[in-house]
């Protein structure tokens, strides 16, 4: 006999959609593991959704690291400006070394992950 | 108190006594296989196995790509069955491989069999688990379902929905798989049948495509390794995990 829908019970999960980012419903019905899937219809187990978000948290660390690295190039063509005034000049290289840093943390961050899926 | 597994074992572990696969007689027909990692080599194992008067229509699903590429023609060298990759409705075939094409899910609709790029699940597509889930849902008790090597789980609740429609689900052995992750998920949810050597699945797919019995194979309580394969890279050690074989 195939599964019914009346043997499915869906609630809500506080957790997004790796794919879409839409809502994701936690799927149970008896003698099959949990599952996963949003209005589109992607499907994940427990540990494929695992594996997903971790890919999708180190491609959004990724894309932190490359806008720091970019403002970092914007910074420096900037503070080469004469017109720049000393006050400005000032804060940007305050900014600039604020920048090297969160870089530095985000990459780092990337590195110290150890994903268990 | 022993877990449900545990009693299933007598206590000298020897292994199991197996009963004949399929001893009521029914014809097992619609063979439907999912892979991944390693899957090339096992699919061309298994399809050189497999005579050219298979009285069965094989659905495959191996996790690739998203760009064309020759797969099928790579599995041919091997098949004596032809290989047909489905973008558009078809009449199935015994004797015929259906290959899920590159970017799209296989699936049974109706008396045919088509693919589509519906929602990818397992964040991969083609999936098994749409294929396995069509499949119990229209061809229900002809259905057999086999995992082969792979990393994940993708698969299990299709062979899960091909056991409640009356189907039988198959895995290759993990200790001889190169990745034996999804069989080991799919024996670890307890709705495995029997597991096959490479060697042994194909004449056991063609005897039960007549609707014969099989003997052989192993017991699933006899391939499993410890606790759940998703506890494999924290807890190996706090729980005296064994590797498969395949590991070690």
């Amino acid at each position: 006999m195939c599964m019914g829908e009346s043997d499915e019970h869906k609630h809500l999960c506080p957790v997004s959609c790796p794919d879409c980012n839409g809502v994701l419903s936690i799927e149970t019905s008896a003698g099959q593991p949990l599952s996963f899937r949003c209005q589109i219809g992607h499907r994940y187990s427990i540990s494929s959704g695992i594996r997903a978000k971790e890919d999708q948290l180190e491609h959004t660390l990724r894309s932190a690291a490359v806008q720091l690295t970019q403002l970092q190039h914007l910074y420096q063509l900037h503070m080469q400006d004469p017109d720049v005034i000393d006050s400005d000049h000032q804060q940007m290289t305050r900014r600039l070394a604020e920048v090297t840093e969160q870089r530095r943390s985000i990459l780092a961050v990337i590195e110290d992950s150890h994903a268990v899926a | 108190m022993p877990s449900h597994k545990e009693a299933l074992k007598d206590e000298a572990g020897a292994p199991h006594s197996l009963s004949p696969l399929n001893s009521e007689g029914t014809a097992r027909d619609i063979i439907v296989v999912g892979a991944s990692a390693g899957g090339v080599q096992a699919l061309m194992a298994l399809l050189s196995s497999l005579p050219g008067n298979l009285p069965a229509i094989v659905a495959v699903v191996l996790h690739r790509g998203s760009m064309p590429g020759y797969l099928a023609q790579v599995l041919a060298r091997e098949s004596t069955l032809p290989i047909v990759e489905p973008t558009e409705r078809v009449i199935p075939t015994a004797g015929t491989v259906y290959l899920a094409p590159a970017d799209r899910h296989l699936v049974f609709e109706g008396e045919a069999v088509t693919s589509h790029r519906g929602p990818k699940e397992h964040s991969t597509r083609p999936a098994v688990d749409p294929l396995f889930r069509s499949a119990a849902a229209i061809h229900a008790n002809r259905v057999v379902g086999v995992i082969l090597t792979g990393a994940g789980d993708d698969g299990v609740n299709g062979l899960i929905e091909i056991t409640k429609a009356g189907g039988l689900a198959l895995t290759q052995d993990p200790d001889e798989a190169t990745m034996p992750y999804m069989p080991l998920h799919a024996l670890h949810r307890d709705h495995v049948c029997r597991v096959f050597s490479l060697k042994e699945l194909g004449s056991a797919l063609q005897t039960l495509a007549s609707g014969g019995p099989v003997e052989g194979g192993f017991s699933p309580d006899d391939r499993l390794h410890g606790p759940p394969p998703w506890y494999r890279t924290t807890q190996r050690s706090r729980h005296n995990i064994t590797p498969p074989k395949a590991l070690q």
